[in-house]
């Protein structure tokens, strides 16, 4: 019985999906909608002039979706990220065996 | 295809989340929730959240026997279609590496040994050796029991359950415990969590559990959390909280703690405040609202009455210790009576001067704060968690915080709220509603009375006289007593004790490896806690089983089983109940309770006490069917051959449900109304739920008790004369604190990324990677004092034991000078070997919040 804590290094991308609401600083929704813009895998689909922005943050190598999820709240500004919905990528794909383990 | 299946998947999952937001994206009509993957043949269902109290719902999406998605479930009222961070996760928690599939017993020679290596094993073999134990530890018991009376019984065994227990596997286990075997030494995790709360409720209002509901969030003008981390913690309530801030007119947050975490951004009077003065806070609040007579004299005169509290009670440390040898009145809860003159002269020494000179806040944010509260137009809402729980003088902060809201009648009426939040998905509906504590037993009722005893007994059909009615040991007694060689078996299920009690290094270990104790862990997971025990049974968790939990706000919530567990696993309420086939009655009661009920004579406990023709009374036929025709399976019932589940919740809705019952105001619907509905908060009556408590026109109850009551008004009908107490307490300093040696305060606490002591999310890849370790937060000056910079190496240590981590003196939390802030997730560095089992001597809970510590270069 020996637990596995440690994540391996090299971990695959599993080209998971996910949504969230970042509600961001009164009057400032455009400005970090543009910087989120920046981010990899980062799309912003609205919101931005009611200060609640709707984001998409898709898998990308060396990024990955999770990790810019919990990268936003630490952006100067942002008050809150939400998550909304999260697809695992493994379910994606056509072959339904994929989605196994 | 997999382009056009992720293009239609992300466009969902936009769609979702601005629904959620309540913002229209160009092009796409504001809709329904979507379906974000209804052409990938995933079959969604709603289940809460496996994480903390908030209990949020999510949608669990299974396709091929996997959970493959999730989302916010955004028909929740709890959570309308939003999830945190962990949430992403959850699908995640099932499939560790690490997952248990099989029992594990120590073995040496192929005979368990206390010394020897884990080897798997089957569950009979398991269950067998198991069962000799416990015989062996329970025939020592009935031996000291002769001659002794109901009241005076001990037992050697006993289980330590959990706050994240769904409510039948609680139920089982009560029944298991302190029926079945008749030991009271049942007590959940939630005793280091939640316990305070509850006796703060008690003693205020004679009923567990908060008035209000998280409703308050969009009603509040003025929001004060008092000890809770909310943006990390329960950041869902979080962002309500915000978007009332921020879009409600004159709407403030006062937030006290004793470091600056994140809740500090959005804060209008950031308060930190030295360890242990928030008792004289609430001292001074209740003092200026006196002395500028803002209180509410009219609901003071028809809905209050005053109390003054035993001081001078100790620290709930071992009777030999000096603390408690010099306390004049250990452990002592009485309360006298008293009246507002008196009250008013006890909070006059908390003067804003005394008070900012002693809590090192200055006077104009503790000005500020006390004005909020007094402002008679202002609906205030406080809010607290831990800070105030895990306090040697916990109770009574709980009870100064009611004493403000009852001053000027701000309560159980939306957006007027003292509000106790909880850290675990089933603190209240399992740990506390259905009696898995020490003392309880379901529904409020308790062990030492004897009609609450007989009740219970009527219930289970079982004779007079089997439920014992001595208080049993709570979970810091238990370690003691495991040390001291007094309680053999000890059965911890769905937590990680020796991970999460305090004083690791002199009570926990050497408890649990003493040669005379045999310890069971069940769990899903190899942790620390299993690592130390003597046998490992492998857990199916959350959804793995059809479950129940209740949240902080009442609201029971129902679930599914949507996938089954790895290997040979099996739920919680699988093992309780597949384990009292192992006792026949004749093993564990004693011959003159048998000659009470001589048909049960020969019986196994498992037939007493779950086919006893409630429990066993709904047919399984195979499979659970939802209302679109989803089927589901269900491990339990299909093993035992009844429906298992609905079966213990309608017996358990016998003690809280119906004419006869011995307490009102916990009433719940049917089972098969929680499988519809998104939650229910009980009370419910005649299907309806129950928001706001105590007040006419929310709550039925108050007509019921007192059919005079004015319209609208209240009535605290948990104490016989329908009032709510003011109990005065005083400041009186913490166990410990910081000297020439130990010249630092020590706090523990969580982080947003990992849940308690991260079973579950350290096994999550990008939650590990994300706070891979646990650091010491502290400030710049303190460092430098230590020559120590930024992500060096330290070495931390109390008078019970050291850990080295990682300095940081720039992260989300921002301790002042004298104090540092350690989170107790990382199974690499055990903070609780740093920690004190100091406790509130009233709700035996323990102040992992405080303890004098020092920090040095490696």
């Amino acid at each position: 019985m020996k637990p596995v804590r440690d994540a391996s290094p090299v971990e695959p991308i599993d080209g998971d999906i996910l949504s969230c609401v970042v509600q961001v600083r009164p009057g400032r929704g455009l400005e970090i909608a543009a910087r989120l813009e920046a981010l990899p895998g980062v799309e912003v689909h609205g919101g931005a002039e009611v200060d609640r922005l709707v984001v998409t943050i898709e898998d990308q190598v060396g990024h990955r979706a999770a990790d810019q999820l919990g990268a936003l709240p630490l952006i100067e500004g942002v008050i809150n990220a939400v998550l909304i919905y999260h697809c695992d990528g493994r379910a994606l794909r056509a072959d339904p065996q994929a989605a196994e383990g | 295809m997999t382009m056009t299946r992720r293009e239609f998947i992300k466009s969902q999952a936009a769609l979702a989340a601005a629904t959620a937001a309540g913002v229209a994206l160009p092009g796409v009509a504001p809709a329904q929730a979507p379906d974000p993957a209804a052409d990938l043949g995933i079959r969604w269902d709603k289940a809460p959240c496996r994480f903390c109290g908030t209990g949020c719902s999510v949608l669990v999406g299974v396709k091929d026997g996997h959970v493959v998605a999730s989302q916010g479930d955004p028909d929740a009222p709890v959570n309308r279609g939003l999830n945190c961070i962990k949430g992403y996760f959850l699908p995640k928690i099932l499939y560790g590496q690490d997952r248990l599939t099989q029992p594990l017993l120590r073995k040496k020679d192929g005979q368990f040994h206390k010394d020897g290596e884990f080897e798997a094993v089957s569950w009979d073999e398991a269950f067998d050796v198991m069962a000799e134990q416990w015989k062996k530890s329970i025939r020592r018991s009935m031996e000291e029991n002769q001659g002794k009376t109901v009241d005076e019984m001990t037992s050697r065994v006993g289980m330590f359950g959990s706050g994240q227990w769904t409510v039948w596997e609680g139920y089982a286990a009560s029944k298991l415990l302190k029926a079945g075997m008749r030991s009271n030494n049942l007590d959940p995790n939630a005793r280091h969590c939640m316990a305070t709360a509850v006796v703060g409720f008690m003693r205020a209002f004679g009923i567990d559990e908060p008035m209000g509901c998280y409703d308050d969030l969009e009603h509040a003008d003025v929001f004060v959390l008092w000890g809770a981390n909310m943006a990390e913690m329960h950041p869902i309530l979080w962002s309500r909280l915000t978007d009332t801030r921020l879009s409600r007119p004159g709407c403030e947050v006062h937030v006290l703690s004793t470091f600056e975490h994140r809740c500090f951004e959005l804060a209008d009077n950031p308060i930190v405040f030295t360890p242990q003065t928030d008792l004289a806070i609430l001292n001074y609040i209740a003092n200026y609202i006196i002395e500028t007579k803002s209180y509410n004299q009219d609901f003071i005169d028809k809905h209050v009455q005053f109390e003054t509290a035993t001081t001078d009670i100790g620290y709930g440390l071992r009777p030999e210790h000096p603390l408690e040898k010099k306390a004049a009145n250990a452990g002592v809860g009485e309360k006298m009576p008293s009246s507002f003159e008196e009250f008013a002269k006890q909070v006059a020494p908390y003067t804003l001067e005394y008070t900012a000179k002693l809590s090192g806040v200055p006077e104009a944010n503790l000005l500020r704060l006390a004005k909020a509260y007094a402002d008679p137009n202002k609906k205030v809402s406080s809010f607290w968690t831990m800070g105030f729980n895990q306090h040697t003088r916990g109770v009574w902060a709980n009870n100064g915080c009611y004493n403000i809201h009852l001053l000027m009648g701000k309560i159980s009426e939306p957006g007027n709220s003292p509000f106790s939040l909880t850290g675990q998905p089933s603190a209240c509906g399992t740990a506390r509603e259905v009696g898995t504590f020490a003392h309880r037993l379901p529904a409020d009722l308790v062990v030492t009375k004897p009609e609450h005893r007989a009740f219970a007994e009527k219930i289970w059909k079982l004779p007079d006289g089997t439920v014992p009615g001595k208080v049993g040991y709570h979970a810091v007694l238990m370690h003691r007593m495991m040390k001291d060689g007094k309680l053999n078996c000890y059965w911890q299920m769905c937590n990680n004790n020796m991970q999460a009690a305090a004083n690791l290094n002199e009570e926990s270990y050497p408890g649990w490896r003493n040669p005379e104790v045999f310890v069971t862990v069940s769990d899903p997971y190899p942790t620390v806690s299993a690592q130390a025990a003597d046998l490992v049974l492998p857990t199916a968790m959350w959804v793995e089983k059809e479950g129940a939990y209740g949240n902080a706000e009442r609201r029971t919530q129902f679930w599914r089983e949507q996938v089954s567990g790895p290997g040979e696993s099996k739920s919680d309420v699988w093992q309780i109940m597949e384990f009292a086939k192992r006792f026949k009655v004749e093993e564990v009661w004693s011959p003159e309770l048998i000659e009470k009920m001589p048909q049960y004579a020969g019986k196994t406990l498992y037939q007493v006490l779950y086919t006893n023709g409630q429990v066993d009374s709904f047919p399984f036929d195979g499979k659970v069917v939802d209302d679109r025709g989803n089927e589901y399976d269900n491990h339990e019932s299909k093993d035992f051959g009844y429906y298992v589940q609905k079966g213990l919740f309608e017996e358990y809705r016998m003690f809280n449900t119906g004419p006869a019952i011995l307490k009102r105001g916990h009433e719940m619907a049917e089972f098969g109304a929680y499988h519809k509905a998104r939650g229910l908060r009980w009370p419910v009556i005649d299907g309806k739920e129950t928001l706001w408590r105590f007040r006419e026109g929310y709550d039925p109850h108050v007509r019921h008790y007192n059919p005079e009551v004015a319209k609208g008004d209240v009535y605290f009908y948990g104490n016989p004369n329908g009032r709510a107490n003011i109990i005065f307490a005083p400041y009186e300093p913490a166990a410990e604190s910081p000297d020439g040696e130990f010249d630092l305060w020590l706090c523990t606490g969580r982080v947003l990324e990992h849940w308690h002591s991260g079973s579950m999310t350290r096994r999550v890849p990008e939650l590990y990677r994300a706070v891979p370790d646990a650091v010491i937060y502290m400030s710049k000056a303190d460092a430098k004092e230590r020559r120590l910079r930024d992500g060096q190496v330290a070495v931390i240590s109390t008078r019970r034991g050291e850990i080295k981590a990682r300095v940081e003196t720039r992260g989300r939390n921002r301790p002042p000078k004298g104090l540092v802030f350690i989170p107790w997730f990382d199974a690499n560095r055990l903070v609780n070997k740093l920690t004190l089992d100091a406790t509130d001597p009233l709700s035996k809970e323990t102040d992992y919040k405080k303890c004098a510590c020092k920090v040095a270069r490696v």
